[in-house]
């Protein structure tokens, strides 16, 4: 009898948990536990480093940060100079698949489980493997106690691979590899960086001049300029455990705010794109949001006047960058910025989001002294007030908003964050 | 020519004239900084012609200047009207240097003694006293709306100018509208003209007290569809409070907007 690959990951993962916690009596209980400890984990190595920076600058007087904003928090010893996408760890055929700060390549014929295979109780992960039969089969998730083992450097990347079983703690990226079979060490010898942990990492932005900058929801965010923007009024496709970016070169503006229910559990789609899919909160598969976490990363953007938080998820699906932006008066929306190549453009995009400029001042204005008049295409009503240094337009309904100046007499703009 | 930024947050000096593009883009005639402004349609604004200086273009009326000069480098002494002609050319009267300057493309070319649609679109004034106030394209014909004198004349094919008689809007600039029909709608003082076959005539003269105003001297105009002229008084001109009116076709006036404290 074939066993069934969920089985197989879910048997060695109960193993596992059996020797690290034997007071856990399943899978359950004891991936729900180590999800709260991780993010308590997580929680305190912040202050602890907070607290050693501290200490440093008092003691020595100087100050090195190695993980700034952005960059991966929760192991600070990491130099965001030394993140980077190693493409050539990828051997010629296979494919690479990304999980947070993790990237791992498998046979191109493999396929993918997400937590859904497992429950909500895994608290994010993925499980890689052929789809039958699985002998073979690498899973990548977030850690629960760390078994001891021996060091190793895989691709430049500290690895602490456990004498009892397979599997491989990554202290830098705070993941867990399990495999098994003949093909599973092979996997964990590609292990590098993945675009998302490149995006995140520490540094001044770099936005290329060229690129075009789009608006939705109060939000702006800049995105090669030969990219094609899809609006996008209905939601087509319903792929678990959240939309995937569409393909390569598109940015979709999803604006449906419906609520579809999607069948449980599935294979995602492998092929990395390097789109971007902006959605409303809440207008996504029912329930998929609610199991992401956005606590990573989190900072404050400030622009045209108003702050914008961008929250990074701490355990989001594979392959994509999934972050949520909150603007005061604006509905909270969700990013999935496909993971790709060497992060770059990730990285790029990731950095450009700010709160846009709102494209006119609707409030109470009233004329002064209007003067010359002229219609548009569709029949607004514009006009020149002088006394007000304005052009004005009469809305349908009796108001006014201000079409040009800020009501100062002189010339020029203030750019206030603008990129054109 | 740059995207200055955000149009709502740029300064203006005493804008006059406007023009809107199929496009959408909104023109302004920033009379204030001798220059025209162009408002994209995603609400960002950028300097299309005049460099801010006040000085005479470099070539001497009704002569053919160099067609492929760069609009924002150009001098652009106080305009006052746009108006779209044929080809998308956008036309801009200057009335402090008594000028039409024609833009296409970011190109600047000055008038010239022949009309559009000959290449490239020039316009030579009808004498050398003519203020230019307002100019409007009407089916392929070009109005100009002097202020010294008060005349309106009509660019004939041949380049050459016909006086149709006085016309003499209240205290204002670019105060001619083009209609539907080829026709004009321009101000005398407390009138609005029509002027279709090169005839004026009163359309309607607001003399009869108007809902909520006394008085009403029109300074700006405009066609709206097909059946209602749209007029506007600035308080600053004395008459009566910053308002704003629609003439249907059938002469009804619904008044659209008074200033409530009545004051300019």
């Amino acid at each position: 009898m074939i066993p069934d690959p969920t089985d197989e990951v879910r048997r060695r993962l109960q193993a596992s948990a059996a020797v690290v916690d034997p007071l856990a009596d399943s899978l359950e209980l004891r991936t729900a536990h180590l999800a709260r400890r991780t993010r308590r984990l997580r929680g305190r190595q912040r202050v602890a480093l907070v607290v050693a920076l501290c200490l440093s600058v008092s003691v020595a007087g100087t100050l090195v940060v190695l993980a700034g904003r952005g960059g991966p928090t929760h192991e600070p010893v990491v130099s965001p100079a030394s993140v980077r996408v190693d493409l050539a760890a990828t051997p010629k055929g296979w494919m690479r698949v990304d999980y947070a700060d993790t990237q791992i390549s498998v046979p191109s014929s493999w396929t993918a489980r997400t937590e859904i295979d497992f429950g909500s109780t895994l608290g994010g992960g993925i499980m890689l493997g052929p789809s039958s039969p699985l002998s073979t089969f690498a899973a990548v998730n977030t850690p629960a106690n760390p078994e001891s083992g021996t060091t190793q450097i895989i691709n430049g990347i500290t690895v602490r691979v456990s004498s009892r079983s397979s599997l491989a703690f990554v202290p830098a990226m705070n993941v867990e590899i399990a495999w098994g079979g003949s093909l599973g060490r092979r996997v964990l010898d590609t292990l590098t960086w993945s675009p998302e942990a490149v995006a995140l990492a520490s540094g001044s932005p770099a936005i290329p001049p060229a690129w075009r900058r789009l608006s939705f929801s109060g939000v702006s965010f800049a995105v090669p300029s030969e990219w094609k923007v899809q609006p996008e009024s209905d939601l087509l496709a319903c792929y678990p455990p959240l939309s995937i970016p569409p393909s390569d070169g598109t940015v979709v503006l999803n604006t449906d705010q419906r609520t579809l229910i999607c069948s449980p559990a599935g294979s995602i789609r492998f092929d990395q794109a390097s789109g971007v899919d902006v959605n409303l909160r809440g207008s996504l598969v029912a329930g998929a949001e609610s199991r992401y976490t956005f606590n990573k990363d989190c900072h404050t953007v400030r622009s045209a006047g108003t702050a914008l938080k961008v929250c990074v998820s701490s355990e989001p699906p594979p392959d994509i960058l999934l972050l949520e932006t909150t603007l005061a008066g604006h509905q909270p929306m969700v990013f999935s910025i496909g993971q790709f190549g060497d992060g770059t453009v990730d990285r790029e995009i990731y950095d450009s989001i700010e709160a846009a400029e709102p494209q006119s001042r609707t409030a109470t204005v009233e004329p002064e002294e209007p003067g010359p008049m002229a219609t548009g295409p569709q029949g607004q009503l514009y006009f020149s007030d002088d006394a007000l240094n304005e052009v004005l337009e009469r809305l349908p309904d009796g108001t006014f908003r201000v079409i040009a100046g800020d009501g100062r007499a002189g010339y020029g703009a203030r750019r206030a964050g603008f990129q054109g | 020519m740059g995207r200055d930024g955000p149009a709502f947050r740029a300064e203006l000096r005493d804008p006059q004239g406007l023009a809107v593009a199929l496009s959408r883009a909104t023109y302004i005639a920033d009379f204030g900084n001798n220059r025209v402004r162009e408002v994209l349609p995603d609400g960002v604004i950028e300097t299309v012609a005049g460099n801010g200086t006040t000085g005479s273009l470099p070539y001497p009326p009704n002569e053919q200047g160099p067609p492929h000069r760069l609009a924002t480098g150009e001098p652009l002494n106080g305009p006052v009207s746009l108006s779209f002609g044929t080809h998308g050319v956008l036309w801009i009267a200057l009335v402090n240097g008594n000028e039409l300057v024609a833009l296409q493309g970011g190109l600047q070319v000055q008038a010239v003694s022949n009309p559009p649609p000959a290449a490239p679109p020039s316009a030579a004034l009808p004498s050398s006293g003519c203020d230019p106030g307002s100019i409007a394209w009407s089916d392929n014909s070009l109005y100009l709306d002097c202020t010294d004198p008060y005349e309106l004349y009509e660019l004939q094919g041949d380049g050459s100018w016909v006086d149709l008689g006085p016309l003499r809007p209240h205290d204002a600039f670019s105060a001619l509208a083009a209609g539907p029909n080829g026709e004009v709608y321009g101000l005398r003082q407390n009138e609005l003209v029509r002027v279709s076959n090169r005839t004026l005539a009163t359309f309607k003269a607001f003399s009869a007290p108007i809902p909520h105003l006394e008085y009403f001297w029109p300074g700006g105009v405009v066609v709206v569809g097909d059946d209602a002229v749209d007029l506007d008084q600035a308080s600053g001109s004395g008459v009566g409070p910053s308002s704003m009116i629609s003439v249907s076709v059938a002469g009804a006036v619904r008044t659209l907007f008074v200033r409530s404290n009545g004051q300019g």
